[in-house]
């Protein structure tokens, strides 16, 4: 029993250590299990913040103010709430003139329920919304108005993983704008900094801090002209005929609440609206 | 049976534990500071559940443990567990801990093998992952972050288990 107790993971472990596409019986399983089980908790935990900072917060606030308490509670509730209505307006219109900016993609919106929190892999994944019901599969593009988020490691029913740019293992082919010089863009994996670092085979063409880079396609999983981030800092000595200069991402990660997946791409965008 | 709803109440805490933890770190921008209360529980089956019954449960924690640890291939907690779980009763039967310094202690040594496990793990079965330097930075911090818990997730579970088991073992809090 002992033994096969030790074996049985190692089996496991052995199988989903391979790269694959698709979703494992055993992470489908999983995946059911957990990502309803956190959604469930954080709903709860938001309602009792919510409930917090528009009641409880309020009623301390009250005994010190009698006389305006009731105003009070109103007036700071509707605040609240105009002010929540009107941030999501602002990012959900900021989404929908991006869609009508890139007609040819075709996209799924999903929110950003969960970041992780093993100390290992800390922050280099997101949890989203959007899964294999949705039409969602593993290599898929995900990005927002502001740029490149990563791409989908694991769908399984409602909810996807995505693994972020910045992953130690990501790797996206990028050109500097409005310069004839191409790159790889490498995750750094740092848990806390947002960087990564971007290769540059032809030493003689010196990048300057702010130029922005953006996806040419040519890693045939991101769509061509997507923005990935700007050059920051001085710029390197070259090391081994290569510049690794380092590289601020454009998207805000840890701020992230809606997200695009790409599910695919058009040859031709459609002439009317494309808003899909 | 009384083994099984043992069993079954020891996982049902460290799944609502597990799946509690992370948005509640998110929810204060703690998320940088996630204490392994998985773990915790493991040390608890070391010290008060049967062999086969305290690793079968370990195991069965591990998987759900790989499933709230994105990023990290199934059966990598499962292994972990089982392996400090069997370390665990192999100290067991030659140490006693006392109070909850002692327990304090050995969920920070627990902490520091757990991390060792998952390097070496990584090494031989993950071919995607690429931050040992980060592992053995973050080995004693996690450790550090996790061994307070231990206190507070034994007495959880000591609850847990005298509502389940009726001959409660002995406990640092209900002795």
């Amino acid at each position: 029993m002992s033994f096969l107790l030790l074996v049985i993971p190692l089996v496991l472990l052995w199988h989903h250590g391979k790269e694959r596409t698709e979703a494992t019986v055993y992470e489908a399983v999983l995946s059911r299990l957990t990502s309803p089980a956190q959604s469930g908790v954080s709903s709860v935990l938001h309602s009792v913040r919510t409930l917090w900072s528009d009641y409880v917060w309020l009623v301390g606030v009250q005994e010190d103010n009698r006389d305006l308490r009731r105003r009070n509670e109103v007036l700071v509730g509707l605040a609240q709430d105009r002010e929540q209505f009107k941030k999501e307006n602002r990012r959900l219109k900021r989404l929908l003139k991006y869609k009508g900016e890139r007609p040819d993609l075709v996209t799924i919106a999903a929110r950003v329920v969960g970041k992780d929190v093993s100390p290992f892999h800390r922050v280099l994944k997101i949890k989203i919304t959007a899964g294999s019901d949705h039409g969602i599969r593993r290599y898929q593009p995900v990005i927002t108005p502001s740029g490149v988020v990563g791409h989908i490691d694991r769908a399984v029913g409602k909810y996807a993983e995505v693994k972020l740019a910045v992953d130690a293992g990501s790797r996206i082919s990028v050109n500097v704008a409005d310069r004839e010089v191409k790159g790889i863009l490498i995750g750094s994996g740092h848990k806390n900094r947002f960087l990564a670092s971007f290769e540059a085979p032809d030493p003689q063409r010196e990048l300057r801090e702010g130029d922005m880079l953006i996806t040419n396609g040519e890693d045939e999983r991101f769509p061509k002209g997507l923005v990935v981030g700007y050059i920051r800092g001085e710029p390197p000595q070259p090391k081994e005929g290569i510049l690794r200069y380092s590289v601020e991402p454009s998207v805000p990660f840890a701020t992230l609440e809606e997200v695009f997946v790409v599910t695919s791409q058009l040859e031709r965008p459609p002439e009317m609206g494309g808003l899909r | 049976m009384n083994v099984v709803s043992r069993s079954l109440g020891v996982l049902l805490l460290g799944f609502t534990l597990m799946a509690i933890e992370s948005p509640l770190l998110q929810e204060f921008h703690l998320s940088v500071y996630a204490p392994d209360l998985a773990l915790v529980v493991v040390i608890w089956a070391v010290l008060n559940m049967g062999t086969t019954s305290g690793a079968v449960t370990c195991a069965l924690l591990g998987f759900l443990k790989d499933g709230f640890v994105m990023g990290s291939p199934i059966g990598m907690h499962m292994e972990i567990f089982v392996v400090v779980f069997f370390i665990g009763r192999f100290f067991a039967g030659r140490l006693q801990i006392r109070g909850i310094v002692g327990l304090i202690v050995i969920t920070a040594l627990a902490s520091i093998l757990a991390s060792l496990l998952f390097s070496l793990l990584s090494v031989l079965f993950d071919r995607t992952f690429e931050q040992y330097g980060l592992v053995m930075r973050l080995m004693l911090p996690n450790a550090m972050i996790t061994a307070p818990f231990a206190p507070l997730v034994f007495y959880c579970l000591d609850r847990v288990d005298r509502l389940v088991h009726r001959k409660g073992p002995e406990s640092i809090f209900f002795s």
